[in-house]
């Protein structure tokens, strides 16, 4: 399997056996009676007998098995943009797009957000404030909430300028507040500094 | 009973004792009464008794037309003279008998003249039968004008038979004129001699006329006219005050102060008419008296006895206008020193001021004399005792230390005052200082400790008129501190309140503007964001120089806007200030190093020792960064000087910004705490930074203003409050950064 197949296969979310052998560099076999012992989590395919892991039980089951994640858990960090105004999301799909080290997810509502967070699984979100349903703010107090997604870093991205409203979403768990407009480099060198990637 | 009801009931009774008229003279009143008596009936009663009727015809004799004919019966008389004259003439004799032989019994040694008492009588008489003429009165009528005048006085002189001694003393009263007659027998005998006369009169059984004239001839003319009274009464009480101004009246019995005219008037006569009868007075009363059997002196010697009367009457007014010059000049004098007083506290006198005022006339008053004031407060510990030069000059007002231990020797209140220590160092204690009360009222009471000698009769009665006077100005003086005081108080309170006012609405439209520039913030940033963003994108892609340069303005405008939206909000949102304690040196070096570099001088003059303030100190950092910075950008400043001192003994910590400069502008001076207001040349920072500095100074309980200075440039005054010993808790909320800073 050339590195290309290998890093295309990391990005996926559910695996099979030989997919999982590979990843695990153990055979297909050994993965298959872990999923059948149960010590390796996973469903089969409604309607047939093929076996199939979610990529998270698969990482549970590697780094239980003390297994290295580096194939798995790639150098691309997952981007999930949350704005209510499109032409910011462009501009947001535009810089990071362009940027291979990102994968770039956008949500114009904070219910799309929680929904994408879940399924998407971001490394980090850029988050705005004033969102038309639940507001930046609530978003962020949910993300932290979840212990799944504790490592997830929080950006808060907006125009507001009033010091005391800084404060209360650096207190809901915002690692960082970055003011409209912004300087595109500083941003993205916060966002490296953050996913602690060069 | 009280002693004047006894003495009234004893003089009514001595009266009702008198003897009564004669059977001839109630036999004449009767006949008289009726309409249908003959003249033959009066003339037999009147013949019955020779000696009567002697007496009638003389008198009709003495009349002017007896005088010319011959006169020798009484029917002759009665025809000549008339039935109703011979009937007065018979009651007029009768009366006069009766009281001559009542008074032969008593004691004659008294001071009341009876036979002046006569000739007064007779006086009135002739001139009240005269005027009766005069007016158009008959015959009948002059007589009994002659009648009512003959008896007008009788109850006098039936008080002269009945209580000799106390009538003496009221005529010795009213002869040195310190009271007048009837007053003086009203207070000594319990009634005046018209009412005594009134109720002989009625026991006698007198016509109602002759009663009338008896009681209310005194009376004076508006009250007598008021009366609508006949007119023997009107002849006859003119006719008294006309005698006694010849002064033909018995002692005690002076010049009658009456409304003459009002009386004349009345009788339809001119003072002429009066004049021309006057001189013929004296000799008619001389013949009437030898008629009526009176041992009268002749003409000359009654005109003598008037003069010497006259006399006796003007020693007697000139001792008393003597008395009463004495008494002007010394009112006058109380009056001099009331007025040189009154113009000393005229106008605008403090209460200490008038206390001076009041030493110095006390000093005037009494010739000399060492002073010093206390101001006893209702509110304790704020006792002023005011200490004065001789003249009465306050030179020294202290906050009384009282001593404690000092009490009268003898616990009298007044020396009171000798607590106070001032007092004590001016009088000694042994020779224990006068004490006056100079006024009191619910404020306090306000006391002058003197040594001046105010016991003279002269200078004690002028004390006393004086204090009055003193005690209204003091209480003028203190009224109207008080008045300032409460002035001042409600010009403070006002202008507090326009200020709170003023604060209030320019609160309220911060907020309005707060609110706008926070929608304004979300809704500009946006569009702002994405021109940014695709310009740096733009940018990114131009390699050629001069485009390049156009896209990065692009971004810098953007982020300039967005800037100024955010130092917008800053004015406009309400300041949240976390108090702790701050020093002014350490922040000022670190806002001179974090300066941009201009190549202007800033200079920091610091007075040692310069405490601690307490406030924000983001705040105030941010707020003198600005008016440093202000300064900075004023055109043609080279350098700048930063003093910082305590002011003076208020708690606060005072900066100065001064620059070189080219000043302010009357437009920049009004106008420079204003949002967006700027002076400098376009193009420059938005003007934000002076409203921002004031937002923070005052928000921190600071005062902030500009001025220019003499010498050039321009001068801002900051002035801070020094942290109390005992400071207030510091707030520990956690603040982040804040993105103004050095907008």
């Amino acid at each position: 399997m050339s590195k290309r197949d290998v890093k295309e296969l990391a990005k996926k979310q559910v695996f099979t056996t030989g997919e999982a052998a590979e990843l695990c560099k153990v055979s297909q076999q050994t993965i298959i009676r872990c999923f059948d012992s149960g010590r390796l989590q996973g469903f089969r395919v409604p309607g047939s007998k093929f076996r199939r892991i979610p990529r998270a039980d698969l990482v549970r089951f590697m780094k239980a098995n003390d297994i290295p994640t580096d194939q798995l858990e790639s150098s691309i960090r997952r981007v999930l943009v949350v704005d209510d105004d499109d032409q910011i999301i462009d501009l947001f799909v535009d810089v990071l797009g362009r940027d291979d080290r990102f994968d770039v997810r956008t949500a114009s509502t904070g219910y799309d957000a929680g929904l994408l967070t879940e399924q998407f699984r971001p490394h980090i979100l850029l988050l705005d404030y004033m969102l038309p349903d639940i507001n930046g703010h609530l978003v962020c107090e949910r993300v932290r909430a979840n212990p799944d997604l504790e490592d997830t870093k929080i950006i808060f991205v907006s125009g507001v300028v009033n010091a005391d409203e800084i404060q209360k979403l650096l207190q809901a768990g915002g690692d960082d507040f970055v003011k409209k407009p912004f300087n595109i480099e500083r941003l993205i060198d916060r966002m490296c500094e953050l996913l602690e990637i060069a | 009973m009280d002693d004047k009801a006894q003495q009234l009931e004893l003089v009514l009774h001595r009266l009702d004792a008198l003897p009564t008229l004669g059977p001839i003279a109630v036999r004449v009143l009767d006949l008289t009464a009726r309409a249908e008596t003959e003249t033959d009936e009066i003339v037999t009663l009147i013949a019955s008794d020779p000696a009567l009727a002697s007496r009638v015809v003389k008198l009709a004799r003495a009349t002017e037309r007896g005088r010319f004919a011959n006169v020798n019966t009484v029917d002759r008389a009665v025809k000549l003279i008339g039935f109703q004259a011979v009937r007065c003439a018979v009651l007029g004799v009768q009366i006069f008998d009766l009281m001559e032989r009542a008074s032969a019994s008593e004691v004659d040694a008294t001071v009341f003249d009876r036979a002046a008492f006569w000739r007064h009588s007779l006086g009135v008489a002739v001139l009240a039968q005269w005027l009766a003429r005069e007016s158009g009165g008959d015959r009948g009528v002059q007589a009994e004008a002659f009648l009512g005048g003959l008896i007008h006085d009788l109850g006098l002189l039936a008080l002269s038979l009945v209580m000799p001694e106390p009538l003496d003393e009221a005529c010795r009263l009213a002869e040195t004129g310190v009271i007048g007659f009837d007053a003086a027998c009203e207070r000594l005998l319990g009634l005046d001699p018209a009412r005594a006369g009134k109720h002989l009169a009625e026991q006698w059984n007198l016509p109602p006329d002759l009663v009338e004239v008896i009681w209310l001839h005194g009376q004076p003319a508006p009250a007598l006219l008021a009366m609508e009274p006949n007119d023997m009464l009107v002849a006859v009480a003119l006719s008294d005050a006309v005698v006694r101004r010849q002064h033909l009246a018995p002692p005690g019995h002076g010049p009658r102060l009456i409304d003459e005219g009002a009386l004349r008037s009345r009788l339809g006569l001119d003072v002429a008419a009066i004049d021309t009868l006057l001189p013929h007075v004296h000799r008619t009363v001389s013949e009437r008296a030898e008629a009526l059997g009176l041992d009268t002196p002749p003409e000359q010697e009654l005109m003598l006895q008037s003069i010497t009367r006259a006399n006796e009457a003007l020693c007697h007014m000139n001792l008393a206008l003597r008395h009463q010059v004495a008494s002007n000049q010394r009112d006058r004098a109380t009056l001099q020193a009331c007025a040189t007083f009154l113009s000393e506290v005229a106008g605008s006198a403090t209460p200490n001021g008038v206390l001076g005022a009041v030493a110095r006339s006390l000093h005037a008053a009494a010739g000399g004399g060492r002073f010093i004031g206390i101001r006893q407060q209702a509110a304790p510990g704020r006792d002023q005792v005011v200490v004065m030069a001789p003249d009465g000059a306050v030179h020294d007002v202290t906050l009384a230390p009282t001593v404690e231990s000092a009490q009268a020797p003898d616990g009298r209140s007044t020396l009171d005052v000798l607590r106070y220590e001032p007092v004590r160092a001016m009088f000694d204690v042994a020779e224990r200082p006068h004490v006056l009360l100079v006024h009191r009222s619910d404020a306090g009471t306000t006391w002058l400790a003197h040594d001046a000698s105010i016991d003279g009769h002269d200078a004690g009665g002028r004390v006393r008129m004086l204090r009055r006077v003193w005690q209204a100005a003091m209480g003028g003086a203190e009224a109207q501190a008080t008045a300032r005081q409460r002035h001042e108080l409600l010009a403070r309170a006002n202008d507090a309140i326009a200020r709170h006012e003023e604060q209030r609405v320019r609160t309220r439209t911060l907020a309005t503007l707060g609110e706008v520039a926070a929608g304004a913030a979300h809704e500009m940033n946006n569009p702002l964001t994405v021109i940014s963003g695709r310009a740096q994108l733009l940018a990114r892609r131009l390699d050629e120089p001069a485009s390049r340069e156009m896209a990065e303005q692009i971004i810098d405008e953007a982020h300039r806007l967005a800037d100024m939206i955010a130092a917008f909000r800053a004015v406009a949102e309400p300041v949240t200030s976390v108090i702790e304690p701050v020093s002014i040196p350490a922040l000022l070096r670190e806002i001179v190093s974090d300066l941009p570099g201009t190549g202007i001088a800033i200079d920091l003059d610091l007075a040692p020792d310069v405490p601690e303030i307490e406030g924000d100190q983001y705040q105030i950092r941010t707020a003198l960064r600005q008016i440093i910075l202000n300064a900075l950008e004023s055109p043609g400043c080279t350098r700048i000087i930063v003093r910082v001192q305590r002011a003076g003994i208020d708690d606060r910590l005072s900066l100065a910004v001064e620059d070189d400069g080219a000043g302010l502008s009357e437009h920049a001076m009004t106008h420079a705490f204003d949002p967006f207001f700027s002076d400098k040349p376009a193009g420059r920072q938005p003007g934000l930074g002076l409203p921002i500095a004031q937002r923070f100074v005052q928000a921190n309980g600071g005062r902030i203003s500009l001025e220019n200075r003499t010498d050039g440039g321009a001068r801002a005054l900051v002035s801070l409050r020094i942290r109390r010993p005992a400071a207030r808790p510091v707030l520990d909320a956690v603040r982040g950064g804040r993105g103004i800073d050095g907008a």
